[in-house]
């Protein structure tokens, strides 16, 4: 196999063909962002690390059945959501709700710190409507443009950016102190 | 539309009107609402996604190995032509009542002529639908249901289904855990270890005296003619650990099945919903699910109808598993 990372087109073929390295691959490219939805999605890590992995339990078995009309990292996304949705419909996991009162704006010091960011934008990502952060996930984790994610989503790619907008202004409003002269009305449309 | 919406657009990589875009990031860089937005977007791309526990990863690899196996094996037979006789050859062949035979006969030609036509139908470029359609074989290890006469009438299909049924090999429970005989030995410095309740393959059920050589090893039975048969635990393996086959009353006949334990109910569908998920793939890539919600600590279960090979292959019914080691 050739060095260097493997095209969609390269790890199907490989995965089909019963090759340890397209397995591994898919697993090294995606398992952050299949987690990530997932951890956001449930608020649990455990619960997170049980959705992940029957992701890719589901991937593995399903990819040599891949038809190539998406991207693999689309196809992917819709797996990881309806892998979590089945779990919550099934009434085997439940989401942990987070309370958006408990959260409080991040320092500047924070602000800049990996680990305390994360930590915060996870919990803040956790209150955002259902619908905001399945596009959020959509882009930023696994990213899909806005076409890409209407198309996971089943929705117009208007409707994707609004949401992810919608999600980031949200977001903004949690994790940062308001700016001196920031007023809450107003904004320039352009 | 606002000026951080056009501007964050473009951090996710849309194409925009360069004019337009300028626009917005003037307005950002003194609008302190829309710079934080801006912000925001940038703070979340650089931080990228939350790192997966290097365990999991770890674990995912290990699984994808395990599928990676599977898939070469289904690959192998592919290529020497024997894409659905072998599923029926791999069942569990303990015991085959003489009408089953010839049932599986039967059934095995016709198997063999659907495989030598689907094998002269594949092409090369077909090759990764036809092994995803054969994993879909090999993950219960049953051969598909088209593979049976067709003309065959209700009444003889449920005579069928009783008589197809392997018997178990012959096993024991002791101390809660099913063991499998493995032969006559010379035992040495045995202790007395209880009864077990059996009828050693006589027809007759009856309480035995077991004796041991020390804890975990194997249980020694002693016949009525005063022979010692020796019984090994039924184990898998699972990662570093091993788990035993459990029942939680006795298997009081050669040739009878353990099942689940009587107070776990189950499953009302072959994915094990609602009583368990698929959790992974034990050392032999035989599905293990789980009980949900939860994971592996206590234990897992086996779905029905494992290949021969498999310690308890054949087995019609879910059967528990837990940790001894």
């Amino acid at each position: 196999m050739a060095q260097g990372p493997l095209s969609d087109q390269e790890i199907v073929a490989a995965a089909a063909a019963g090759e340890e390295a397209a397995f591994a691959a898919l697993v090294r490219a995606h398992a952050d962002a299949v987690y990530g939805h997932a951890l956001r999605f449930f608020g649990n890590p455990q619960t997170a690390e049980d959705a992940t992995q029957e992701v890719f339990i589901k991937v593995f078995r399903t990819i040599a059945s891949f038809d190539g009309r998406s991207k693999l990292s689309t196809w992917l996304y819709r797996v990881t959501r309806n892998v979590c949705l089945d779990l919550v419909r099934a009434g085997k996991r439940t989401p942990s709700p987070v309370d958006p009162v408990t959260l409080e704006p991040l320092s500047t010091v924070d602000f800049a710190d990996d680990v305390v960011f994360g930590r915060a934008l996870e919990q803040a990502v956790g209150t955002l409507a259902p619908e905001d952060r399945d596009a959020f996930n959509a882009v930023t984790l696994f990213g899909l443009s806005y076409a890409e994610a209407a198309e996971a989503l089943g929705v117009p790619a208007g409707t994707v950016k609004s949401r992810v907008f919608r999600a980031r202004r949200a977001l903004a409003s949690l994790l940062l102190a308001p700016e001196e002269g920031e007023s809450g009305g107003l904004h320039a449309s352009l | 539309m606002q000026a951080s919406e056009i501007v964050t657009a473009a951090l996710d990589g849309e194409l925009l009107d360069a004019d337009a875009l300028g626009r917005a990031r003037e307005h950002c860089a003194a609008c302190p609402r829309c710079r934080a937005i801006e912000r925001l977007g940038h703070r979340v791309q650089q931080a990228g996604a939350t790192q997966a526990p290097s365990e999991l990863v770890a674990k995912l690899e290990d699984l994808g190995a395990a599928q990676a196996m599977r898939v070469r094996q289904v690959v192998e037979r592919q290529d020497f032509g024997v894409i659905a006789a072998e599923p029926a050859a791999a069942r569990s062949t303990w015991e085959w009542t003489p009408r089953f035979t010839a049932f599986a006969s039967a059934a095995a030609v016709v198997l063999i002529s659907l495989a030598a036509g689907s094998v002269a139908l594949l092409g090369a470029g077909d090759k990764a639908a036809d092994t995803a359609a054969e994993l879909m074989l090999a993950d219960d290890g049953m051969p598909a249901p088209s593979a049976a006469p067709e003309s065959m009438m209700a009444e003889d299909a449920t005579e069928m289904r009783a008589a197809e049924q392997p018997a178990a090999p012959p096993y024991v429970v002791y101390d809660g855990i099913v063991h499998v005989m493995t032969g006559v030995p010379t035992p040495s410095a045995l202790a007395t270890a209880g009864t077990v309740t059996t009828d050693l393959g006589t027809g007759t059920t009856g309480s035995y005296a077991a004796f041991t050589t020390g804890a975990g090893g194997p249980v020694f039975v002693r016949d009525a003619g005063g022979t010692y048969l020796a019984f090994a635990p039924v184990v898998r393996g699972f990662g570093r650990a091993a788990y035993a086959l459990v029942s939680d009353v006795p298997i009081a006949r050669f040739g009878q099945w353990p099942s689940l334990p009587a107070g776990m109910a189950g499953p009302q569908s072959p994915d094990g919903a609602p009583v368990f998920m698929l959790f992974g793939f034990d050392d032999l890539g035989v599905d293990v699910y789980a009980p949900t919600p939860g994971g592996i600590d206590d234990g897992f279960a086996i779905a029905p109808g494992t290949a021969a090979g498999d310690p308890a292959g054949g087995n019609p019914n879910w059967t528990w598993w837990e940790r001894v080691r």
